[in-house]
């Protein structure tokens, strides 16, 4: 069935009516005149969702600044012209060059390029590849990116099948032969994203370089542009077999800090130097001027094509709980109730949950229902023989998740039971969950790993000053 | 009666005197944009204190960012904007701990939602102008600047209302826009073109600002502009909204002759010199219209302005390795470039300024054959160029790509000479009067709305104020005096009285001008409290020296009383007196005194014969001794 053309987008009820009956659609160019006498001259604009009913957006015709105007029956409208916007990046001609390597962008929804809708105020990806050159044009020289479209959603919008999903792909380049795949990915779930995708993609013949922004592209103080460009340039030149994470590491526009997916978190809610290694200084760094990547440890290089292997066997069913005081056992009840086949838990402190909950971990016990224990401070290890809370726990069969952080361990479980089947030998997860995969487990943490303001805090600082 | 000028206006006037128009013969047309700071407790997004620091403080953190331009809400790229981006600055802001610098300052924490209190101030001060079109809906839009003057790359701006006027005497002035927005930040260190790096202080960020925008077509003379100036920051005064002190008002003005384009001049620092400033752009406007006359003369079209560059790195000295020269041929136009477009300032010179601000070559590499630079090997360069006699070159040298952007920006340039005036924002110049290219003028491509804000609807309350307060310009009007004496009244706490005075007693309202000129002297003089006068009020005190019930002479001893907590009416009865005419026997006495010590010349100055009486007859007040005098002069005259 055709869905008929909305002339008048975001509009409802009596306005909608008012509207139509003046025979106005959005892009209308009218005169409206109040029984006040206000009067105004302008171009009728969609209206953004979850906004106030009885109003009218117009964009006034000398300044092009954008007001709302209350409609009543008494309104007296004229209609003057139309005008269309096309919200069009000016395309240029994007030639080919062999010298430089061939990188591939998928897309999966995010900031990186993208346009405003004036029905949602939210913001749209803009991705054909003239457009993304046409927003950054620097790209040209450095790689041939070509850019494709796997989803458009917002990243709280993801599931565990498209990490799949994305991996499928993600080794469909490689077969390609590319020298780089980047993932423009919204940075709420990325570290999510990030580490199952370093689950699944084992000894990578590329890089595969995951970025976002923090300040969309509709906006000049975006990052999207640095990002984009850093990305490309360490997934075609970086000699480097990992996922890696590529977003600002200052709030300069100067450098942009390369993690290891599964050690790092979005650690501010707005910030463009949100993504902070944990336990971790971050792998290395790539300035934003020059070009030139530096390693703060060691990396691992690409493999050969032959070696790569996608493993991407997953059971989804895995639930992740918050630890906190008063807890009811219910909440753990009734995840076992419901038949998930595996539970992270965010324990307090060293890993603790109260003894409230020790008759909840004796039926996940007795269920075969894997428990891993990651904590709250996510700093440091998961350590349940210090304390006698923690050897009742230990007792009642929950997994030291070590120091994994969430973000880490969540897909890691998935992955895991994915391998086990459920319901899985104990032992069996218990052993692969404890055993580093990609970099989640570090058996030890120097003092650089506690460094929450990277970059800044005095004697930290001279570390990341390498370049 | 001839009133003295006051201090001010005769810098003023002295001021003006080198440039004269017939202004309505050229077609000027000028407007404002005024942009005055808004008292709050907090800033417009968050809750900074809206306030300056210190000067002198050392910043203890900087971060450094650079600005793309984004699409306008038409799908289209401002025209502006893209200059801006080519001008490619590295912008760098400075903090300071943590005084009134927070993360929504650095861009890196969403606005929080805006001070209801700085929007209602829009909507009365919208009133106050007889705005006829408040918006029912606040929207805030962006309003793109690459500059790095705000650190998201746009500023957050939103219309009150529109469609308001001021009464300037018969004239109707319009007022387009009344605007609340936040303001920018301060850029501290002047930045070195060629070097690429601004430096700006966050402190300004974010503090409520109004914009109110004359229409450009109602002033038609220099003065106008700055009667209207005047009366815009008085107004906001007179509204206690407006912020108090250096660099919380500044005006923007439009302006624009016959044939020219409208230019908008920014960094008035001192808008009682505007006169200068817009002579100045005249004087621009008509030189840039004759040069077009000329190029036209002598048959020149836009084809003649190819981008054919030729590199003459061979015929140039001093080269460094990575340096080139190149040259562009611009055919037929011999001494165009020594044309003077301002006072001091050569059609070459106001060429090469555009060229160094946006390609970033200093002016010192780059020249033209009207006035060769020692540099160039002028021998060579004729042979590589094959000029014809009436011919001119420029020659910029540089880095490769600098100098192409440059020599592509001349051409441009050339090209737009043709037409006659660009529509340009310049920045003036204190020192010279003059002013010089900031940037292509900025259009409404620039525009979109910004989606991190909510609209907000605006209840009736809140729009509709019936403001009690006399409107300045109704007094400027009806009454003689100037807008400095407003100003100076208003400073004074003495408008809202002078007003009640001038209604009832129009024909005295020079009298009461000079009775709170008096009081002023007496206020300072004698130390006292202008709040405790104020408040006290000066009706009653001024209703009885107009009808003559107490003299002038007793002001210093009421004004002392009241300012140590007396009450007028309580202490009048002391001072009430009756001031008759003197006797005519007292007046030919007085009138021996001063034939016997002046002589006739002196006989016209009404100070000097006041002091002579005054010292001989002690016991007149000085209303009888102005009388006697009147009497005396008018006789003689």
């Amino acid at each position: 069935m055709k869905k008929e053309k909305d002339y008048l987008p975001g509009y409802s009820s009596e306005v909608r009516k008012i509207l139509e009956d003046n025979n106005l659609a959005v892009w209308s160019e009218i005169i409206l005149t109040k029984p006040n006498g206000a009067r105004f001259h302008g171009i009728l604009l969609p209206r953004a969702a979850f906004t106030a009913k009885d109003f009218i957006t117009i964009r006034v015709l000398d300044t092009g600044y954008n007001i709302g105007i209350e409609i009543t029956k008494d309104v007296k409208f004229q209609k003057v012209g139309e005008v269309q916007g096309n919200y069009r990046l000016p395309s240029i001609k994007v030639k080919r060059n062999s010298q430089i390597p061939n990188v591939t962008l998928l897309g999966t929804g995010g900031t990186v390029a993208s346009r405003l809708d004036y029905r949602t105020g939210a913001v749209l990806p803009a991705f054909t590849p003239e457009e993304l050159f046409a927003a950054v044009p620097e790209i040209q020289s450095r790689v041939n990116l070509t850019p494709r479209t796997l989803f458009e959603i917002l990243s709280e919008n993801f599931k565990p099948e498209w990490w799949v999903k994305t991996a499928q792909e993600v080794a469909k380049e490689i077969e390609k032969g590319v020298d780089g795949v980047i993932i423009g990915h919204g940075t709420d779930t990325m570290a999510y994203t990030g580490s199952a995708l370093s689950y699944f993609l084992q000894n990578l013949p590329i890089p595969v370089v995951i970025l976002g922004s923090q300040r969309s592209s509709d906006r000049p103080s975006s990052d999207a542009a640095i990002n984009l460009l850093n990305a490309s340039t360490v997934a075609g030149y970086a000699d480097c077999g990992e996922v890696l994470v590529c977003m600002l590491g200052s709030t300069s526009h100067k450098y942009d800090y390369l993690h290891q997916p599964t050690r790092v978190r979005k650690m501010h809610s707005s910030r463009r130097d949100t993504f902070r290694s944990i336990g971790v200084p971050p792998l290395g760094k790539i300035d934003w001027l020059t070009q030139e990547i530096t390693y703060f440890r060691p990396i691992k290089p690409r493999s050969s094509p032959e070696e790569f292997q996608l493993d991407i066997k997953i059971d989804p069913r895995v639930a992740m709980l918050y630890f906190y005081p008063g807890m009811n056992p219910d909440i753990l009840n009734s995840v076992i109730d419901k038949k998930y086949h595996g539970v992270v838990i965010i324990g307090t402190g060293l890993g603790h949950v109260s003894t409230e909950l020790y008759s909840a971990l004796d039926r996940a016990k007795e269920e075969q229902i894997p428990i891993v224990m990651v904590v709250q401070p996510l700093w440091g290890y998961c350590h349940l023989r210090v304390y006698e809370t923690g050897r009742e726990m230990l007792a009642r069969g929950v997994i030291e998740g070590s120091n994994m952080i969430p973000e880490a361990a969540y897909p890691k479980l998935i992955w895991a039971l994915g391998h086990t089947g459920f319901p899985p030998n104990l032992d069996e997860i218990k052993h692969l969950m404890q055993t580093n995969i990609a970099g989640e487990i570090r058996n030890r943490e120097t003092r650089f790993g506690f460094s929450i303001l990277q970059g800044i805090e005095p004697g930290i600082k001279s570390i990341f000053e390498k370049i | 009666m001839q009133r003295s000028l006051s201090r001010t206006e005769r810098v003023v006037i002295m001021e003006a005197q080198e440039l004269n128009y017939n202004y309505s013969a050229i077609g000027l047309k000028v407007g404002l944009e005024v942009h005055a700071q808004l008292t709050s407790n907090r800033k417009l997004f968050c809750h900074c204190k809206p306030e300056l620091l210190p000067p002198h403080l050392e910043p203890d953190y900087l971060f450094e960012r650079r600005f793309r331009p984004v699409l306008g809400e038409m799908g289209d790229f401002d025209a502006g904007m893209l200059v801006e981006f080519e001008k490619s600055y590295r912008v760098i802001y400075e903090t300071f701990n943590d005084y009134n610098i927070c993360t929504y300052e650095m861009d890196e924490t969403p606005p929080f939602m805006p001070c209801m209190n700085t929007i209602q101030n829009g909507f009365k001060i919208s009133s106050f102008f007889n705005c006829a079109s408040p918006v029912d809906e606040i929207i805030f839009n962006r309003k793109q600047y690459l500059d790095g003057s705000i650190p998201t790359g746009f500023q957050r701006t939103a219309i009150i209302a529109r469609d308001g006027y001021i009464q300037l005497k018969d004239k109707k002035v319009r007022i387009n826009n009344v605007l609340i927005e936040e303001d920018a930040a301060r850029r501290i260190r002047f930045y070195d073109r060629s070097n690429r790096t601004v430096y700006f202080n966050l402190d300004r960020l974010g503090i409520p600002l109004t914009e109110i925008i004359t229409n450009h077509e109602d002033c038609t003379t220099p003065e106008q502009l700055l009667q209207l100036g005047m009366l815009i920051g008085l107004s906001l005064r007179i509204l206690g909204v407006g912020k108090r002190g250096i660099g919380s008002i500044r005006q923007d003005v439009n302006i624009s002759v016959d044939g020219g384009s409208r230019v908008e001049l920014k960094g008035i620092q001192d808008f009682r010199r505007i006169k200068k400033y817009v002579d100045h752009e005249i004087f621009r406007q008509l030189a840039l219209l004759e040069i077009r006359n000329d190029l036209m003369a002598r048959g020149i079209n836009r084809n003649d302005f190819q981008p054919n560059f030729i590199d003459v790195s061979s015929a140039t000295k001093d080269l460094t390795k990575a340096m080139v020269a190149f040259a562009v041929r611009l055919p037929k136009c011999k001494g165009i470039f020594l044309r003077q477009v301002q006072p001091e300032k050569t059609f070459g010179e106001e060429l090469f300024d555009r060229c160094e601000l946006i390609a970033g070559i200093s002016l010192k590499n780059m020249t033209h054959s009207d006035n060769p630079a020692s540099w160039l090997d002028l021998n060579r360069i004729n042979e590589v160029l094959n000029l014809h006699e009436k011919d001119t070159f420029v020659i910029i040298k540089g880095d490769q790509k600098s100098v192409l952007h440059a020599l592509n920006r001349l051409r441009e340039r050339m090209i737009q000479a043709l037409e006659g005036v660009p529509r340009e924002t310049r920045r003036v110049n204190a020192l010279t009067g003059n002013n010089e290219f900031l940037r292509v003028i900025h259009g409404k491509d620039r525009m979109y709305s910004d989606t991190d804000t909510p609209p907000i609807s605006i209840s009736d309350e809140m729009k509709i104020h019936s403001i009690d307060l006399v409107k300045p310009w109704e007094l400027f009007a009806n009454f003689p005096v100037s807008v400095f004496d407003l100003d100076f009244l208003f400073d004074n706490e003495f408008y809202s009285d002078f007003a009640t005075l001038v209604k009832e007693y129009p024909e005295n309202t020079l009298t009461i001008l000079g009775y709170f000129q008096k009081i002023s002297y007496v206020v300072h003089q004698q130390n006292l409290v202008k709040q405790i006068l104020s408040k006290h009020g000066y009706i009653a005190l001024i209703r009885d020296l107009i009808t003559n019930k107490i003299s002038k002479d007793s002001l210093k001893d009421i004004l002392v009383k009241i300012n140590s907590g007396n009450l007028y009416d309580e202490i009048k009865d002391k001072y009430y007196c009756s001031i008759q005419e003197i006797s005519i026997d007292q007046y030919r006495k007085l009138k021996a005194i001063l034939d016997e010590t002046l002589n006739t010349l002196d006989h016209t100055n009404r100070n000097k014969m006041f002091f002579v009486v005054k010292t001989h007859f002690p016991m007149l007040k000085s209303e009888q001794i102005v009388k006697a005098i009147e009497k005396i002069i008018g006789g003689i005259d």
